[in-house]
């Protein structure tokens, strides 16, 4: 159980493959992602749990990569901004992001599309203060997120009319 | 279908959102090294020592090279920003003289496997400082017995510039002042029926693009061996000229890539000692290396920008016209000047006199060294102050003479039959309506109502803050002849390189570089109404300097839709020009009787007689009969824009807010604005652009600010301590628009990047000092915090009313 | 630059004995990963250099959190601060609890973040600190020397210290059972509305007697305005076996004594003065707020 002074291994599910893996228990989990999986969609934009760029979905809430080690995520399920696009077709949630304008240079909003799907898991229909508070874990410097909210609110209204 | 003002959906979207965007830290190339780099830990030091035997001994670190490695290696970079009396025109890479100054400021770099290698090798190094006294003010910086930062220059101000209208000033760099009637500044003033004099304090501020700084550095054996670098920039030929200069390197042999940006704001127009250390090492070990800046770095070394401190005087009668305004601006430029020099600082005081109908105006810039981070670049170039400052003193003094802000601002606007309108500074505004696009905000929310609601809530313990404020922002930099006159070394004009290929789509190369602004799509829709195609056939290429034509200053000063839209329209009208004349020889149609859509050029009123748009251009790449011998093959035409005029574009908006005095926070109530940018090509991304900015704006006046101890050590290092909004502190905004083209752009369109945050500063600033101004308290000192709006209301802070009679 | 996480070991305990071996075992150099959103901000920044770092994420029996036999709250250590602000149970007979998870740090950070950490982590601005203090929570700490119980109004002792040795597991904290008359509340204030430290917080409890007039007992917790969170017991003294509807006053002289009790610092957030004032206007608001909850649960 311990491992001073040599690699841990870590095996867990991303996006519904399984990776076995050997990392330095110092290893970020964002850092195993993007440069062990080269899953780099995943972003640092801060690297101390402010910004949410890094968000993920780790056992089915959100958590931010950044302030979670590698080792932590033994055994665990996670999905990232790579799985949410199904044979090329747009999740309904990043295809609201995209006709609502909800990204300009786009470095946020991985993070932001992990949030969002969270949020509108546990709560279908949002009111504007509900989805301000619950997106302002995460930093957006370009929109001033008032497109960031009206994408939100056409994929909730998109994910209503899949049900 | 016209595709310029329509809204076409973003093209650069779906990588984005799938997580395959390529941003400079997704970049991975065999062999890569990762470094880091040493920075200083204090603010005013001589380095006495530097010792890195342990880090160079940590096994995996492959090269250290710290001060003494690199001081005679480099050339200093320039200052592209000059001006005559400017006592530094350069800054060293790493500090020449030994000599550090501010926290951050980088001596060494370190490469290594990995970049936590690295990170442990910084640890291991030791650097012996010996301690100097530190300046961390510019009212410290101009004490008599202040300790200088570069003792040969006598003193801390590092550059001085004055302007007056006494004397006649060439502001606009055209050669031509007789235009304006040089009015005597002080004689104005004392013939004024009033004047008003207040000193204002504005907030440190940074971009904080989400995405940090970083480069990867290449000797790239697949492009000949060429040096590549990969870099987050806005300006990728700017780089690569100030690049090549600083390294003695051949221009030609380096190519730079700004791959995916995740968002610039000004802070990526300079080029860095960073990315020049990280060339130095790839130069040096013959193997890629990448940099990937931390936020904490990005904290210390990205460029500051913003802090003034201000003496503002105005002079006006008794009915509240504007009679003459004198500045007195002190920049905090940090130890050394960035690349755009004393410019931000400049630029607050040209566009200080707004769209205002006044005569006389002096403006001293002062440009002042401190032990801080340099100053640099941020989206308003300092412009956003000018508004700031202008619609601050107008409510000021609007509350003394018991006007009514609004309508001061309504006595004092030049009239659409007076325009175009020249400023004191020299601006000429084009065209416009001002009153009636300040007259639309007030009638969105009912002004007059909403005044009778304030004072009723006033009178039940309630504080609404109402705020106004018009602006006008000069943007589209260029033309080059001005930009040169007004000391900014670099040219306004931009090229567009078109073709439309043998199956029919089109490629357009540009030199400007899409760090959020959305060329991939506006440019195509700007090309696409010339050549008849949809924009999904048009592909936008740029961010390469192999691959693009040459870009004087890149996407900066909200220059890309004008000028590089400026130079696509006029290009792809050539291509589509010749395409007819081509088609008009195979055709056997007239030229004149031909025009083209979707894809098919056809004669009028016969639609049937017509070949596709690919035929025609497979014809021209094929070498066969153009039915005219002195037609060059091909259809590629490339047209260099170099704009005969500046744009200014404008916005009125209004503000209000409710004030709870005993949390001294406020809640937001209305936030609205109307938006005159000329001819839009996509509105959907002009109202992105606006409420961006707003945000950046906004956040100036209510949480930002880099603070500083006495000693010059930053307080504000992380995201816990600086407060960029969220969406929970953000309003949400009403937009409209009224389009009155640029006439000196071929399709109308004016710049319209940085505006938001000239919406954004004056109004919430007013709204707020319209609420406080019930506690008799004035705001002038920035942001306006909590704890600041605590003290003002409780103890007096604050000015409160000294002008003269 | 920053990024100076030093190498370190990770053990992975199965259980609480494991864990409480794995700390015995190593030096005062070791540190336990809970949720990790503050000790991997610590190592990022080089604030924390630890040689191991025991990592409960296997322990299954400190999951979650539950009503025990008596109605009282057993939250695990490694209960999250997602769980207690959504948790049913808590939001009917601990509202108090509710509010503190709502305010602290970002959606996601609540999601990993667990309440015990928040409390070991013992920032003077801890989230949980007060209202558990007003509810008079407990600490269980096991070691190998046995398991004890700490009143988390003694955990904290100033700015991330606290009362745990290193060979220390906080395993659980124990809140009573809600008493009848007796209400709860929480109040803080923040500058940028979510996802920032406090200026204040406070929390209140207040027992009413029969009457519902008397202020039977009354506890008044700060944080964010000393160097650890505390009880203000000159204001409790104002109120207790006071008669709250005789004097309106009362109330406001209470929280101004809170106010007086309050020694913060100024930092680049607030001045002194204005985390002064503003003590008084969250322990006023928490106290009514606590009075108004008492009278609900007259029974």
């Amino acid at each position: 159980m311990s491992n001073e002074g040599s690699l841990s291994t870590v095996t867990l599910t991303v996006n519904g493959h399984r990776y076995a893996s050997e990392v330095e228990p110092r290893t970020l989990l964002s850092d195993f992602l993007r440069d062990d999986l080269r899953l780099t969609g995943t972003h640092l934009g801060c690297e101390h749990g402010v910004c949410g760029a890094c968000t993920i979905i780790w056992n089915g809430a959100a958590a931010r990569s950044c302030v979670a080690l590698a080792v932590q995520a033994d055994g665990a399920e996670i999905r990232t901004v790579e799985g949410m696009a199904e044979d090329g077709q747009l999740h309904p949630i990043q295809q609201a992001f995209h006709e609502a304008h909800g990204l300009q240079c786009g470095f946020c909003t991985p993070g932001f599309l992990m949030t969002v799907s969270d949020l509108l898991e546990r709560y279908p229909d949002p009111t504007e203060d509900e989805i301000r508070a619950e997106i302002s874990s995460n930093i957006c410097r370009c929109t001033g997120y008032q497109t960031i909210v009206e994408a939100v609110r056409l994929a909730a209204a998109k994910l209503k009319e899949e049900v | 279908m016209r595709w310029v003002g329509a809204r076409v959906d973003r093209k650069e979207d779906y990588k984005l959102l799938t997580g395959a965007g390529r941003f400079v830290a997704d970049i991975d190339l065999p062999d890569m090294l990762h470094c880091a780099i040493l920075r200083s830990s204090e603010p005013h030091a001589t380095i006495k020592a530097i010792d890195a035997t342990k880090a160079r001994e940590l096994p995996g670190v492959h090269a250290v090279l710290t001060v003494e490695d690199l001081v005679d290696r480099f050339d200093p970079i320039p200052v592209i920003w000059r001006e005559d009396q400017q006592k530094n025109m350069a800054n060293p890479v790493v500090p020449a003289d030994g000599r550090v100054r501010f926290v951050g400021e980088p001596i060494g770099i370190v490469a290594a496997d990995r970049r936590n290698i690295a990170e442990d090798a910084l640890d291991l190094i030791e650097v012996e400082y010996e301690p100097l006294p530190a300046i961390a003010g510019v009212e410290a910086a101009l004490g008599d017995d202040a300790a200088l930062l570069h003792p040969d220059w006598g003193d801390n101000v590092a550059c001085e510039s004055a302007s007056d209208t006494s004397t006649g000033n060439d502001e606009q760099g055209d050669g031509v002042t007789e235009l304006h009637e040089s009015p005597d500044v002080d004689k104005v003033f004392a013939e004024a029926d009033r004047v008003y004099e207040r000193r204002f304090k504005i907030g440190r501020h940074t971009a904080f693009p989400l995405e940090t700084r970083g480069c990867v550095a290449h000797i790239d054996p697949m492009i000949s061996g060429q040096l590549a670098l990969w870099t987050s920039t806005q300006t990728p030929h700017f780089v690569r000229t100030i690049l090549a200069r600083v390294l003695g390197h051949p221009e030609n042999d380096i190519r730079v890539i700004a791959p995916d940006v995740g968002g610039g704001f000004g802070q990526k127009e300079h080029l860095y000692p960073e990315e020049v250390l990280a060339v130095a090492l790839t130069l040096d070990l013959k193997r890629p290396v990448k940099w990937i800046e931390d936020r904490r770095e990005n904290f210390l070394a990205g460029s500051h920008a913003r802090q003034q401190l201000v003496d503002v005087s105005m002079a006006v009668s008794a009915d509240g016209k504007i009679l003459g305004t004198k500045l007195r601006i002190f920049a905090d430029v940090g130890g050394y000047m960035s690349n755009v020099g004393i410019g931000p600082a400049l630029s607050t005081n040209s566009m200080f006199p707004q769209a205002y109908n006044y005569k006389a105006h002096r403006g001293n810039v002062y440009a002042v060294v401190t032990n801080k981070t340099p100053a640099g670049a941020y989206r308003g170039f300092g412009m956003n102050k000018s508004v700031l400052l202008m619609e601050r003193m107008i409510d000021i003094v609007a509350n003394d003479l018991d006007i009514d802000p609004a309508e001061m601002r309504m006595r004092n606007f030049p009239q659409p039959s007076e325009m175009p309108f020249t400023s004191p500074t020299m601006h000429t505004f084009d065209a416009g309506d001002y009153p009636e696009s300040l007259q639309r905000v007030l009638d969105m929310v009912d002004y007059e109502r909403l005044r009778a609601e304030q004072k009723q809530l006033r009178s039940k313990g309630r504080y609404l803050g109402i705020g106004v404020s018009h602006y006008v922002e000069m943007n589209g930099l260029g033309p080059s002849k001005v930009m040169h006159m007004s000391g900014f070394d670099v040219g306004g004009y931009e090229s567009g390189v078109v073709e439309v290929q043998p199956d029919g789509t089109v490629v357009l190369a540009t030199g400007v570089a899409s760090h959020g602004q959305s060329h991939q799509t506006t440019l195509a829709q700007v090309v696409a109404d010339q050549v008849g195609v949809h924009p999904d056939k048009v592909t936008v290429v740029q961010g390469d300097t192999a691959l693009t034509p040459y870009s004087p200053s890149g996407t900066i000063a909200s220059r890309s839709a004008p000028n590089a839209g400026g130079a696509a329209m006029l290009a792809a009208k050539k291509v589509r020009e010749k395409m007819l004349r081509v088609a008009s020889y195979l055709l056997e149609v007239g030229v004149d009787d031909l025009t083209v859509e979707d894809e098919r050029i056809f004669a009028r009123g016969a639609p049937s007689v017509g070949m596709s748009v690919a035929d025609v251009a497979a014809h021209m790449w094929g070498g066969r009969d153009l039915g005219d011998d002195s037609m060059e093959f091909g259809t590629q035409e490339r047209v260099v824009y170099d704009p005969p005029g500046t744009s200014y574009t404008f916005g009125s908006q209004v503000c209000v807010i409710e004030l709870d005095p005993d949390t001294a926070t406020f809640e937001w109530r209305r936030y609205v604005v109307n938006h005159d940018c000329g001819t839009m090509i996509n509105p959907t991304v002009v109202a992105g652009q606006l409420q961006g900015g707003i945000a950046q704006g906004i956040a100036g006046i209510t949480l930002e600010d880099l603070v500083y101890d006495e000693s010059g050590q930053p307080l504000t290092t992380t995201f816990m301590d600086y407060l960029l909004p969220t969406a929970a502190d953000m309003p949400s905004m009403e937009l409209t628009h009224s389009e009155t083209p640029s006439p000196y752009n071929p399709l109308g369109i004016k710049g319209m990047g940085e505006g938001g945050t000239m919406s954004g500063m004056p109004v919430v600033a007013n709204a707020l000092a319209d609420a406080l101004r019930q506690f008799n308290v004035e705001v002038t000192e920035f942001p306006v915090t909590p704890n600041r709006i605590f003290a003002a209301i409780h103890k007096g802070g604050w000015n409160r009313t000294h002008e003269k009679g | 630059m920053q990024g100076l996480m030093v190498g370190f070991d990770v053990v992975q305990p199965d259980d609480v004995e494991e864990a409480i071996q794995a700390l015995a075992g190593r030096g005062p150099d070791t540190k336990v990963l809970a949720g990790g959103t503050d000790l991997l901000i610590g190592l990022r920044f080089g604030a924390l250099k630890p040689r191991s770092v025991v990592d409960l994420a296997h322990v299954s029996t400190l999951r979650g959190l539950a009503l025990d036999d008596e109605g009282g709250l057993r939250i695990g250590a490694m209960a999250t601060v997602t769980e207690v602000e959504r948790s049913p149970d808590v939001a009917a007979l601990f509202p108090a609890l509710v509010e503190p998870a709502e305010r602290l740090g970002s959606r996601q950070i609540r999601n990993a973040a667990t309440v015990a950490g928040n409390i070991c982590h013992s920032s003077p601005s801890a989230e949980f600190t007060p209202p558990l203090i007003a509810l008079g929570a407990s600490g269980v700490i096991r070691s190998q020397k046995g398991e004890r119980t700490v009143p988390i109004e003694d955990f904290t002792q100033g700015p991330n210290k606290n009362v745990l040795e290193h060979s220390d597991l906080l395993t659980e904290i124990r809140v009573p059972p809600p008493e009848p008359r007796t209400g709860v509340a929480y109040d803080c204030l923040k500058i940028r509305k979510i996802m920032d430290i406090a200026v204040v917080c406070a929390a209140a409890m207040v027992r009413l007697d029969e009457s519902g007039r008397v202020c039977e007992d009354v506890r008044l917790a700060l944080g964010a305005v000393a160097a650890a969170p505390f009880r203000a017991r000159r204001a409790e003294a104002l109120l207790r076996g006071q008669d709250l509807g005789d004097d309106e006053q009362l109330l406001e002289r209470a929280a101004a004594e809170a106010g007086a009790e309050a020694q913060p610092i100024t930092d680049v957030r607030a001045s002194k003065e204005y985390r002064e004032a503003m003590t008084v206007r969250s322990a006023l608001r928490a106290l009514r707020v606590a009075i108004e909850r008492a009278g609900e649960r007259a029974v």
